[in-house]
């Protein structure tokens, strides 16, 4: 920036990760200071839904159970382009590396109900091609990349569950199906037609056979895959298609095992038949083309069996994104395009792991970085500043429409005038508190005794006002809250742009609920003989469970634990029924209402359901609750006298955590057949000077993730300042 | 008096939604939206790709008119001065990669306004040449356009760089995947944002699978960004880019 320029003032509403992303890269030294950031958060920590404190004993406590896909590409860079930056200007930091602060996860269960009870799937995942962040070619990933590599994936399949079908009696008729060699295309068709004449692929050998020649087709002959129902391709499909269905209908239970790997092979036929039929590849609208289908609706369309659309694979994916419209368990609904790309990406394009977890919490891993760097960079924060209301020019004016004034409430003020110091040491990383620091407020203790919820929605107390004006404060505004909120503070916007209301109407959120128990014996004692896995498609209310306990050495537990330490540490997380539709009734009692029925959904569950994970966390078909871990009243060994003569029943949850997200800026950002097409874009020129930023946005992904909201944040950075280029944002342009 | 600054008002990106299907280019802002809108030329080639070998040639053709019409469309409303309009001011269908583009308006350049739309283009027009060879005998070439597949040797070629230089250097390298590794030269590194004469050509050799890139940077070289192309010897076609900055 030459020296003669003014600065351009930028006002970034909100901490959470899009708004972040967005503040990151206007302040990139490339810029050479053109923009001056600010950021304006209401409470004392930034993070949004990633948000994440240190409680008692340095417990991390978290928003829920965060996870990182390894097609985070956009997310992970920005992760180790900052801590590379961090490093530079703080290299006494414990996580020097990005590589440090997170680990492969490479271990994913399912759940899966039988008549003998609950039973586990669990799949390793070899590690993918590279590590996330990794620079690409800058090729966008492609429909037939994705189509052949699922054909391959068939024929894998379909090989193992050969294999594990095969008697030994019938090896060599396994054995002696023809190894597809190399041919051209004719000598392909040909193949497939003489295959097709013997009818029902009755046997093994034939579906092994059919899968491969279902390959050559994909890697010689992919226009004509494409070419539709009827062709000699596409009825081989169909073939393949049937005979899955079948050999699902014949398995018994006792083939479980056979029986999930051909629910897969089951699936993917359907996505290849649908794919087909509804022209995916050349469709111009790509996936998004069928995002008015449910998923399972869709799939189901194109043939998959009733078997694999109720099996534990594929509730675990709708349990990934908190699917279930209104809360409710009895009504998954997934947008089938979003579904798809995001199983697409997920599958096929991770590199590393399939999943990757934060060797902290959320906040010391992502938010503390980004907020030292950010502030190194010349960011302002300022915290305690929840957004009243964003006001618009005159709608009479010629102009098109802009922002005129932003309120604020100021939660509180800093004593002395200062700057708010948000952060905490832990064992020498910067970390948030779960609590603000009240000894930095002014008239901080007496809020500390009556106590503040400076994040949620009714705790709308204020110690002041504060308006800005555009061209005085704020030239640019990246609203960066969640869509939840935008009725509360963006009501201008909405009532002067048809778009605007509805996208507010659509964009449908989820209240969703979580707790972390820290256990005084390892998953092992409790009798889990798996790998730490995250394993979905358990039980409801609690569908989804993590392992966590390499988190234990980052905690700061009393020493009079020492003799009984805490050996685990488990999230789990759901949705929440939906009682308050959008948290537009919100109040303190409602809260502490839901708060309580999470509580109790715990309990329940832990009675109830967790014997199925830890056999041995269950004694007398109760939850031994003993085995919980406290900071402030450690109890007895579990089995000990005292344990035995002073056993502590349900009311040792107490000393756990849980939370229920049902705040409008808490809840979680569904992706619902229909509602897509609504999103508005952080592109979007509606405003002159305000964009967006969050994964409620168009973000190309769609879905209620990291990625999206780091692709929001990289939109709406170009949005303002024409970088970085849409070619850099990886997985934009994609089908 | 309105009591903005000069600044708020945002500039129009380079596009405004995700483009979906990587054969289709974004479209340019003027484009017209209505019924009467030319064809989507994606819905000529889902037709073509669909149909017998000539329609997918004609079709092709057809296709690769259209881009080169938009990629020239954009270059003269964008590049007023001729003087300063590169390589795609080039007329001749096919001449895209006939001459050495200009440093000011070389199309790949992530400064360029045109970068991402013609990126784009280049890309569907492997897309093309990929969907037009599965045609032949012989079928698809052994490159997949996913740079992630994990199963499929589809990675870009590993990069090993040799810098010679007095000066703290960045390169940044971007080849292609699917690559021969064999046969790859560097065209001289013109400087991006000056009359600073070029870094003499690259040294690319091949080595175990790796492609060994030598830069060597004399100590007079001024300061700033430097931009080449890699090519293939054999037919000059762009195999890739080299880029370096000195501080």
């Amino acid at each position: 920036m030459a020296a003669s320029e003014k600065p351009i003032r930028i006002a970034v509403i909100g901490g959470g990760c899009a708004a972040l992303t967005a503040a990151f890269e206007l302040t990139r030294p490339e810029h050479n200071r053109r923009y001056q950031v600010t950021v304006y958060q209401m409470g004392w920590r930034l993070g949004g839904k990633g948000a994440s404190g240190r409680g008692v004993a340095g417990r991390i406590e978290e928003h829920g159970l965060h996870l990182w896909l390894g097609f985070y590409e956009n997310a992970f860079r920005l992760m180790r382009e900052c801590y590379a930056e961090r490093n530079q200007h703080f290299p006494n930091a414990r996580f020097a590396t990005w590589r440090e602060a997170f680990s492969p996860a490479p271990d994913v269960g399912v759940a899966d109900r039988t008549q003998n009870g609950w039973e586990f799937w669990m799949a390793h995942f070899p590690p993918g091609n590279g590590e996330p962040g990794d620079a690409t070619t800058g090729d966008p990933l492609t429909v037939d990349a994705y189509l052949r590599q699922a054909v391959t994936l068939v024929v894998e399949l379909v090989r193992s569950a050969g294999a594990m079908e095969t008697k030994p009696s019938n090896d060599a008729k396994a054995e002696a199906a023809p190894a597809s060699s190399a041919m051209g295309p004719e000598a392909l068709l040909s193949s497939i037609s003489a295959l097709l004449r013997y009818g029902q692929l009755a046997t093994t050998a034939a579906i092994i056979e059919a899968s491969q020649l279902l390959r050559q087709a994909a890697d010689l002959l992919l226009p004509q895959v494409f070419s539709g129902i009827g062709s000699p391709i596409a009825q081989l499909l169909e073939s393949l298609s049937v005979a899955s269905r079948r050999r699902l209908e014949t398995l018994v239970e006792e083939d479980r095992e056979v029986r999930r790997v051909w629910q897969v092979i089951d699936i993917i036929l359907a996505i290849l038949r649908g794919s087909i039929r509804g022209g995916l590849a050349l469709d111009p609208r790509g996936f998004d083309a069928i995002n008015d289908y449910d998923w399972r609706e869709w799939l189901r369309m194109n043939g998959a069996s009733e078997q694999s659309l109720a099996s534990g694979f594929m509730r675990g994916i709708y349990d990934l994104v908190f699917a279930f419209e209104d809360g409710d368990v009895n009504r998954p609904r997934l947008a089938a395009g979003v579904a798809l790309r995001g199983a697409m990406r997920m599958f096929f394009t991770y590199r590393g792991s399939l999943f990757w977890r934060m060797n902290a919490g959320m906040g010391d891993v992502v938010f503390a970085p980004l907020y030292q760097v950010l502030k190194h960079r010349g960011v302002r924060f300022e915290f305690f500043h929840r957004l009243r209301n964003v006001g618009l020019s005159s709608a009479e004016s010629n102009e098109p429409p802009y922002v005129e004034t932003l309120d604020f409430d100021l939660q509180a003020h800093i004593a002395g005038g200062r700057e708010y110091e948000p952060l905490v040491d832990v064992h020498n990383l910067p970390s948030w508190p779960s609590k603000p620091h009240y000894s930095q407020l002014v008239n901080g203790s007496a809020m500390a005794r009556t106590g503040r919820a400076f994040e949620s929605a009714w705790d709308t107390r204020r110690a002041g006002v504060k308006k800005l004006k555009v061209g005085h404060d704020f030239d640019f505004v990246v609203l960066g809250v969640s869509i939840g909120a935008l009725p509360d503070v963006a009501g201008e916007l909405i009532d002067r742009a048809p778009r605007w209301q509805q996208m507010v109407h659509h964009g449908k959120t989820v209240p969703t609920q979580a707790f972390q128990l820290w256990m005084r014996e390892s998953t092992a004692e409790l009798g889990w003989n798996f790998p730490p896995p995250n394993l979905s498609g358990f039980v409801e209310p609690f569908d989804t469970w993590a392992e966590m306990s390499h988190l234990i050495p980052e905690e700061s537990w009393p020493k009079e634990l020492r003799k009984h330490p805490v050996r685990s540490i488990a999230y789990f997380c759901s949705v929440l029924p939906d009682t308050a539709k959008d948290g537009s009734a919100v109040t303190e009692q409602f809260h502490r209402r839901q708060k309580d029925i999470v509580r109790a959904n715990a309990i329940q569950f832990l009675n109830s359901g967790a014997g199925a994970l830890w056999p041995k966390a269950v004694q007398e078909g109760k939850f031994r609750w003993a085995i919980l871990a406290s900071a402030d009243k450690p109890v007895a060994k579990p089995g000990s006298k005292r344990a035995r003569s002073n056993r502590p029943g349900p009311e040792q949850f107490e000393s756990q955590y849980w939370s229920a997200n049902v705040n409008p800026t808490d809840r979680y950002v569904q992706s619902l057949p229909g509602s897509l097409v609504h999103r508005l874009s952080p592109l979007d020129m509606t405003f002159d000077n305000l964009t967006i930023a969050g994964d409620w946005t168009a973000t190309g992904l769609d879905s209620g993730c990291i990625e999206s909201a780091v692709i929001s944040g990289l939109l709406a950075a170009h949005a303002i300042s024409g970088k970085p280029g849409i070619c850099e944002i990886v997985g934009y342009n994609h089908p | 008096m309105s009591p903005r600054s000069p600044h708020n008002k945002r500039p129009k990106p380079d596009q405004t939604g995700p483009v979906r299907n990587p054969i289709a280019p974004p479209l340019p802002p003027s484009a017209p939206k209505d019924s009467a809108a030319p064809r989507n030329p994606v819905e000529a080639v889902g037709t073509a790709v669909c149909g017998a070998l000539e329609n997918g040639v004609s079709t092709a053709y057809a296709l690769i008119d259209e881009y080169m019409r938009r990629g020239q469309d954009a270059a003269r409303t964008i590049f007023n001065d001729p003087t300063r309009r590169g390589n795609m001011s080039d007329e001749r269908p096919g001449g895209f990669n006939s001459a050495p583009p200009s440093s000011t308006a070389n199309p790949f350049n992530s400064a360029n306004p045109l970068a991402a739309m013609t990126e784009q283009w280049m890309y569907a027009m492997r897309v093309w040449s990929q969907a037009l060879t599965s045609f032949a005998p012989g079928g698809w070439p052994p490159a997949v356009m996913n740079p992630f597949a994990p199963q499929q040797g589809t990675t870009p070629p590993k990069v090993s760089v040799k810098i010679s230089s007095s000066r703290p250097v960045e390169v940044t390298t971007n080849l292609y995947p699917g690559l021969d590794l064999l046969g790859l030269t560097s065209e001289p590194l013109r400087a991006e944002a000056s009359k600073a004469a070029p870094i003499p050509a690259a040294e690319i050799s091949r080595e175990s699978g790796v492609v060994q890139v030598s830069i060597r940077v004399a100590d007079k070289q001024p300061a700033g960004r430097y931009h080449g192309y890699i090519r293939k010897k054999a037919d000059g076609q762009v195999a890739g880019e080299l880029t370096v900055v000195i501080s």
